[in-house]
């Protein structure tokens, strides 16, 4: 899901030259608010999972790896 | 001839050009004046006049297109007339006034530049605002600008080197449109969500039968310490992150207060147009702009948390239905019509009225910007100015934590009491005070 969503940011939400990893931060790359409203889009067409605005912090944004967590934890939830 | 005009074809506008290019022409048969912002740069210390004037010349020679003029050619498609220019210092005069906001609002007022005529259409002001402040004030018309491509402009003021080679500063080869066949089935799905706009009964301030008279603008500045708890609000309200949103509920919602209390026995619906910059990288000239238009009812308006959400649900609508592409489609459809075509929907769909109001969120100024020419940029933000209908515009940008509020109207739109209400709405929103 790391990879998948890296790929993603990468070539739909910031359209940016710069080599992106799991790790890399998304805010320094050029995320910003549209952006974050395209991708919670992206997140809940394809792995089909809302995510409610108090979740929507900077810490849980910052990378592709944390954003990858808290789709994954909030699958889980859903599964419960 | 100079060497530039053998070198330099005509610039093609953008299809978002052109729809600005029409609202102008509906300001200036209306005699509004023209569709001109302000960006002002504030800074610490004094003004080295020196390097800001060779700033001007290297930046006018280097970019001919800030004394072309904007015309439509044989094919009826409007393109910046690089081919006549003589390339020349963009013009720039020194003032002494602490009444910043006041020389703006002269400026806006003053048809400078006019994008139709040859001449400067983009203007230095240095304002001298106190012995140890003064400002860096830009004017331009909105047909050849937008907020990317002045942050980039800033960038280059501040760093102008010595490269006067001229370019366009543009899109030189912008891809040709489909038939237009092929266009209107692109656009269909824009169409039809626009056949569905009268049963709402938009309203916005424009008051029909009262010519609307100059252009006003308040700029409030929020400190740091208020732009924290602005901050804290909409974390606690809609998440750290849902800027646009947020912010384009609490304008919604304030230009909702003032029309509800104008219509009290109507439940006004708000429909709100924001300008999303499209992606990839951007010139320093022509808007490169989509345009989402979201309609919100009064009930959906009623609280700013389910606002905030409403609003988000309705741009994730427009997404999914594919009608960002379609309103492309439309506006390509319309880049050899006269200007004026460009306002037949919103007599057509709209009775008349645009949107409710202007707003955008531009996010954070002119990255970068720390220095001018050795003084130390304290704030920065725009002015834009807004035409009627709607009559109303509210912009928020942010520069190193400081939080920016330009509020936009025409005199007539807007009376004392009216604009009154209109901040104390968005003080108890914002959780700030707005003086």
């Amino acid at each position: 899901m790391e990879n998948e969503l890296t790929h993603l940011i990468a070539t739909e939400i910031l359209d940016t030259d710069h080599a992106l990893t799991p790790q890399s931060d998304l805010f320094a790359a050029g995320l910003d608010s549209m952006g974050i409203m395209q991708l919670l889009l992206a997140i809940e067409d394809r792995f089909g999972v809302p995510i409610d605005p108090a979740d929507l912090s900077r810490d849980n944004f910052s990378t592709a790896e944390k954003i990858a967590a808290l789709v994954a934890e909030k699958k889980e939830a859903a599964n419960r | 001839m100079p060497e530039s005009v053998q070198t330099l074809p005509p610039l093609a506008a953008t299809p978002a050009d052109g729809f600005l290019f029409g609202l102008e022409s509906l300001m200036r048969r209306s005699r509004q004046g023209l569709h001109l912002a302000a960006t002002v740069i504030e800074c610490e210390g004094k003004p080295d006049l020196a390097a800001l004037r060779n700033a001007a010349e290297v930046l006018g020679h280097r970019y001919p297109i800030v004394h072309a003029r904007i015309a439509r050619g044989g094919d009826f498609i409007a393109r910046w007339r690089l081919d006549e220019v003589t390339p020349a210092a963009i013009p720039l005069e020194v003032h002494e006034t602490p009444e910043l906001h006041d020389f703006i609002e002269t400026q806006l007022n003053s048809h400078k530049p006019d994008i139709r005529t040859a001449g400067a259409n983009l203007r230095f002001h240095v304002v001298i605002t106190s012995p140890s402040t003064w400002a860096l004030v830009l004017i331009w018309s909105h047909s050849l600008h937008d907020a990317v491509g002045i942050d980039k402009l800033l960038l280059e003021i501040a760093s102008p080197g010595d490269d006067r080679t001229p370019r366009s500063g543009g899109n030189d080869s912008p891809a040709p449109a489909p038939p237009m066949s092929e266009l209107y089935k692109q656009a269909l799905p824009m169409i039809e969500e626009m056949r569905t706009f009268p049963q709402w009964r938009v309203r916005s301030l424009h008051r029909k039968g009262v010519r609307p008279g100059e252009s006003r603008v308040q700029v409030v500045k929020f400190d740091r310490e208020a732009t924290a708890l602005i901050r804290t609000k909409m974390a606690a309200t809609a998440g750290e992150l849902l800027l646009l949103p947020y912010f384009a509920s609490i304008a919604a919602r304030a230009a909702q207060s003032v029309i509800a209390a104008r219509h009290p026995d109507e439940q006004v619906p708000v429909l709100l147009s924001l300008p999303v910059q499209l992606k990839g990288d951007r010139p320093l000239f022509q808007n490169h702009l989509g345009v989402y238009t979201l309609l919100l009812t009064a009930g959906e308006l009623a609280e700013l948390k389910p606002a905030t959400r409403a609003l988000y649900r309705k741009y994730a609508d427009f997404m999914r239905r594919k009608l960002p592409a379609a309103m492309d489609a439309l506006m390509r459809m319309m880049e050899r019509c006269p200007s004026r075509f460009y306002n037949f929907p919103v007599f057509t769909y709209l009775k008349g009225e645009l949107c409710t109001l202007f707003h955008s969120h531009t996010g954070g100024f002119a990255p970068g910007l720390a220095e001018m020419h050795g003084s130390r940029v304290t704030n920065g933000y725009h002015v834009p100015s807004v035409c009627s209908p709607p009559g109303i515009g509210i912009f928020f940008s942010e520069f190193a934590g400081q939080l920016s509020m330009t509020l936009s109207w025409k005199d007539g739109c807007l009376s004392p009491l009216e604009l009154e209400l209109l901040k104390q709405t968005l003080a108890e929103d914002l959780g700030a005070p707005v003086p």
